[in-house]
């Protein structure tokens, strides 16, 4: 090969090489944007009352590390009311040290059980404006049965049968953490249209190996939580899919704050299991 | 429907008595066909020796014209071929057959055609007509010969994005174009994700494709109708042509099965990618750190028979059947995805006199997907499928040389699967299900008249009555078509057209770019048909011999389109239409084309600049207007094709479109989520739809075909750049959020956020080799 063979080469390599990088970072303006008030609060009987107020950000909006607090949206008055009785949430900062769940509005209120009890979220901003929220607490649905299958490569799977009443239509969210709750494995919601017999399951791969501790949870969910979940879920997957067709977040939240966010009893039933 | 159709009768009534033929006048009836191959040729021009009256063939070579006296001669020109005249005397009778010679037969003819004189005198506007020597010369990515790609370098035609076969004419949707193949709808028209589109260009004859003012025999589509008709086969000789390239290989193999009367054509592509993947798999066979790569590939097959009866009458039967196959199995499970288009055609062509042809068709078109998944004691299938069965029959009517006359009438049934799911245990014991069948008859007929005023003037008058029934519900409508032109000079003519286009058939897409998950949906009591009406104006001249230049304004209103709700659930959905929006739209722009046809240069320069809207849906912005995502503004494409030495053929084309919109998020919120569950620091907040414009997009390809004289036949590598100078197109943009977690609180927090954008296709080089005996 000659030098000018060889340059020609490495000009060609050069080409190559440049050319595969097929992703940069370019400089957008994206349209204006006002910041919203968003609520998470979740009602699981026998737990205190929390809930967390942040705001929502202009997407490009500066980054101030030395704050984190800057998000929570504090100085609202938050009610909540179940059986006639008002409950108020204080402002104030906490986080659960088993979940290390963090909230800035709570009570030591505890949430009462109750299939068919409603709860109403009232929340005032300081410039007067309101959020409104209703929810009404569901049944639990047990997991009644599993079993354990293994491969021809020793790894395992766990079929989870539950019962599923097809005289209403209902809508589940399935877990399943792996180790401890803070490593997820498995998550997904659906609704039972699709169910033909009473007998609902759900499983994992062959993924596990012997010893391995598994979180299960299965959670019988509202259709506006079911809503919240899949279109805040579609919303992350659109902004990374050239396939996918981005929309609003439905919130179960309403008002003149014009809030996003979900109001939600939780109705769970979690087992942890440790394979053989 | 009754009363709709009896109300129609006299309209059309009228119209046949417009067009009553005088006596005493001799016709010229027959085919116009090349000499070498015996294949048809579908609009050449035959007229009067000394005067511009004449006519063209129709989509089967067929001819009448009307000769003032017994004797006299007629001219035949087709571009690409020599000029023809033929002495009709009394001892010539019908039908008249004539081989035309083709051009290049000629060393140092200039072969030469009239046919931009026979253009500005038609009354036809908005239709762009792709010859396949332009289709095999112009490069496209990978090297792969595409007859839509190429279609999407003239004006007022969009790509969906980079690289997809997906059509977007004059502010329609993809949805809204009419494949036609061999007269049998195609309701796919794509190979992997739209990337290829499945069209072998080998088998292909004559491509046409109407933006507008489109003539009254089609119906069923609201923006464009592609027309691809077959090769019939070569009836003098055995011939092959074929091509090896770097993504598939094609064959095409053509005979007389009796000369001058039958012969036979077969076509096949086949991609080739899991033959290497298949290699590299088996190599790894016990390999436990390889992953192995899931086979993919797609081919096309292409059959045709053609029988001459007699003089008078002629059969066809043709076939295309094509599948993209995808499959990943391992010991745990066994995934397919398989997706294709079947499509069969019977056609009878028949001439009853030398006025009156008749072309009767049936015709089958089934579209499948389906997606299955065994895993152990556990089964999955999803599968839509549409299924057509249409009959219909075509007259053409030439009472005089001054009237052209159209018609025919069709019906269809159309059989849908929608969202088919059976999934559960191989015991039974565990069951989902969930889809739709559906059916519906679709029919039309419709008459047109191309009158010739006189030498200056032109109208076309057409109606098609259509209508269709789901159920109980039963939808109809009025179609006219009005097109005129007129001569100003010799060299420039001005011209002028209406045309109102119904949809029955809705295709559920909830993206820009081509599934094949897309599912046909028919309208029902719920689903109001698609309509749209569209008037343009325009002119046309003639630069010198060679150029012609033209211009033409559109705008086109689009009512009952169908659009999605927010974040809409159409997988295995027994309620799609509750997913459903309804809205309007309306589109606008002009198109400016300067194209030259003969001499060693040809090519084209297009230039577009257009207006989309959607809007009033109830469920998508409070009923505002919004732009669609491929609301172009400008568009340019310069194509050239220049041919060096009779040996040595260059060809460049250069396109420049202002960027597509995306619907960027516009805000972020932080989701703590329940305990066990997903905290995600960003979740994109979306505000108002397509809401920037993407930067704009720019490519050169360039081409070389370089031809060989083997003793055996012809023989040509082509070699060819896309995106010569590397041009890094946006494909689609997203918003990156950099995280890390806060030790402190033990939660995720966001760092950076940038704007990434990311591209297809860099500087792709390729190499085909094709032949021809």
């Amino acid at each position: 090969m000659t030098s000018r063979h060889f340059k020609l080469l490495l000009l060609l390599l050069s080409i190559l090489t440049v050319s595969c990088n097929l992703e940069k970072e370019i400089n957008i303006e994206l349209p204006g944007y006002t910041s919203q008030p968003v609520v998470e609060c979740y009602l699981e009987p026998g737990k205190p009352y929390r809930l967390l107020l942040t705001r929502s950000l202009a997407y490009f909006a500066p980054i101030d590390l030395s704050d984190p607090a800057a998000l929570l949206w504090n100085d609202a008055t938050v009610t909540i009311q179940v059986d006639g009785q008002n409950i108020l949430l204080k402002n104030q900062l906490g986080i659960d040290p088993l979940t290390f769940q963090i909230s800035n509005y709570s009570s030591t209120d505890i949430v009462p059980a109750g299939e068919g009890r409603e709860f109403k979220l009232f929340i005032t901003m300081e410039d007067g404006s309101t959020i409104e929220g209703k929810t009404t607490m569901l049944s639990v649905v047990p997991m009644d049965s599993m079993t354990i299958e293994a491969n021809d490569e020793g790894k395992y799977r766990v079929l989870t049968y539950f019962h599923e009443d097809q005289s209403t239509v209902n809508y589940y969210r399935r877990m399943v953490n792996f180790g401890s709750l803070d490593s997820l494995n498995q998550d997904f919601i659906l609704d039972d249209k699709i169910f033909d017999t009473e007998k609902g399951a759900f499983g994992t791969g062959f993924s596990f190996a012997a010893g391995d501790t598994l979180i299960q949870s299965l959670v019988h969910i509202e259709e506006a939580y079911f809503n919240y979940l899949s279109t805040l879920q579609q919303s992350v997957i659109s902004n990374l899919n050239p396939f996918g067709q981005p929309g609003l977040i439905v919130s179960s939240v309403t008002g003149t704050a014009n809030p996003i966010g979900i109001f939600t009893g939780i109705s769970m039933d979690r087992d942890t299991l440790i394979l053989p | 429907m009754l009363n709709f159709l009896t109300r129609s009768i006299p309209l059309v009534g009228l119209m046949l008595i417009f067009s009553i033929q005088l006596s005493g006048q001799r016709t010229v009836t027959g085919t116009i066909r090349d000499a070498s191959d015996g294949e048809t040729l579908i609009g050449a021009t035959v007229r009067l020796a000394g005067s511009d009256r004449g006519t063209f063939t129709n989509s089967y070579g067929f001819y009448s014209l009307t000769l003032e006296s017994d004797t006299g001669q007629i001219v035949i020109s087709y571009v690409g071929y020599q000029d023809q005249v033929i002495k009709i005397g009394p001892g010539v009778s019908n039908p008249v057959i004539i081989d035309l010679s083709s051009g290049k037969l000629l060393e140092e003819v200039v072969v030469k055609s009239n046919s931009f004189r026979e253009q500005l005198g038609s009354t036809q506007m908005g239709v762009q007509e792709l010859t396949m020597r332009e289709a095999k010369l112009i490069p496209v990515v990978f090297g792969e010969v595409d007859i839509i790609k190429t279609l999407q370098l003239k004006p007022g035609i969009n790509s969906g994005s980079e690289g997809n076969s997906g059509l977007f004419v004059r502010g329609g949707s993809s949805d809204q174009n009419l494949f036609i193949l061999d007269e049998a709808i195609v309701y796919n028209p794509n190979h992997l994700f739209g990337f290829f589109s499945t069209f072998n260009s080998d088998a292909i004859k004559d491509v046409k494709i109407y933006k507008g003012g489109f003539p009254a025999q089609y119906g069923g589509r609201l923006s464009s109708v592609i027309d691809v008709k077959l090769n019939d086969g070569n009836n003098q000789k055995i011939s092959g042509t074929g091509g090896i390239g770097l993504i598939s290989s094609r064959l095409t193999l053509e005979a007389p099965l009796v000369k001058n009367k039958s012969s036979i054509i077969l076509s096949g592509r086949r991609t080739y990618a899991d033959l290497i993947t298949r290699a590299v798999n088996k190599s790894n066979e016990g390999n436990k750190e390889f992953n192995p790569i899931p086979d993919y590939y797609f081919y096309d097959l292409n059959a045709k028979v053609n029988y001459t009866l007699s003089d008078k009458d002629k059969l066809f039967i043709s076939g295309y059947f094509g599948q993209d196959r995808f499959g990943f199995d391992n010991e745990n499970f066994q995934f397919n995805f398989d997706w294709g288009n079947v499509t069969s055609t019977a056609r009878w062509n028949r001439v009853i006199t030398p006025q009156l042809f008749i072309n009767t068709t049936f015709t089958f078109s089934d579209y499948k997907y389906q997606i299955s998944n065994e895993l152990t004691g556990f089964s999955f299938n999803l599968q839509s499928r549409i299924r057509d069965m249409n009959l219909k029959s075509d007259f053409t009517y030439a009472p005089s040389n001054d009237h052209h006359i159209q018609m025919g009438a069709e019906v269809t049934r159309h059989l849908f699967t929608v969202g088919r799911l059976k999934a559960g245990s191989d015991d039974g014991e565990i069951s989902f299900s969930a889809g739709q069948d559906l059916d519906a008859w679709e029919a039309g007929a419709y008459i047109q008249d191309e009158w010739t005023i006189n030498d200056r003037s032109a109208l076309s008058m057409g109606m098609r009555l259509s209508g269709f029934l789901q159920k109980k519900k039963v939808y109809g409508a009025l179609e006219p078509r009005l097109a005129y032109n007129y001569r100003v000079t010799e060299d420039l003519s001005v011209k002028a057209n209406y045309a109102r286009m119904v949809q029955y058939l809705h295709l559920v897409a909830n993206s820009s770019i081509s599934l094949p998950t897309d599912i046909w949906y028919p309208s029902t009591a719920g689903v109001r048909p698609q309509t749209s009406d569209q008037v343009g104006v325009g002119w046309q001249y003639l630069l010198g011999s060679q150029f012609l230049l033209s211009n033409e304004y559109y705008y086109k209103y689009l009512g009952n389109q169908i659009d999605f709700k927010n974040f809409a659930d159409l997988f295995a959905n027994d309620q799609l239409e509750q997913e459903f929006t309804f809205g309007n739209g309306y589109a606008y722009g002009t198109e400016v084309y300067l194209e030259k046809k003969e001499g060693r240069l040809t090519g084209w320069v297009g230039y577009t600049l257009a207006w989309v809207r959607r809007g009033e849906f109830k469920d998508i912005m409070d009923g505002r207007f919004f732009a669609p995502r491929y609301d172009r503004r400008h568009d340019i494409s310069i194509v050239g094709i220049y041919e060096l030495t009779h040996r040595l053929t260059v060809t460049a084309a250069w396109v420049y479109g202002s960027g597509d919109l995306s619907w960027l998020p516009v805000g972020r919120l932080p989701f703590q989520d329940i305990p066990g569950g997903q905290t995600q620091p960003v979740v994109p907040v979306y505000g108002d739809r397509n809401n920037l414009r993407q930067p704009a997009y720019h490519r050169l390809d360039l081409g070389l075909v370089i031809e060989f004289s083997p003793k055996w036949g012809e023989s040509d590598l082509t070699i060819s750049v896309y995106n010569a100078y590397n041009r890094r197109n946006p494909y689609f943009l997203y918003l990156d959020a950099e995280t890390k977690t806060n030790e402190n609180l033990g939660i995720e927090e966001v760092v950076g956020i940038k704007a990434k954008q990311v591209s297809l296709f860099p500087v792709l080089p390729s190499f085909t080799y094709n032949f021809k005996f």
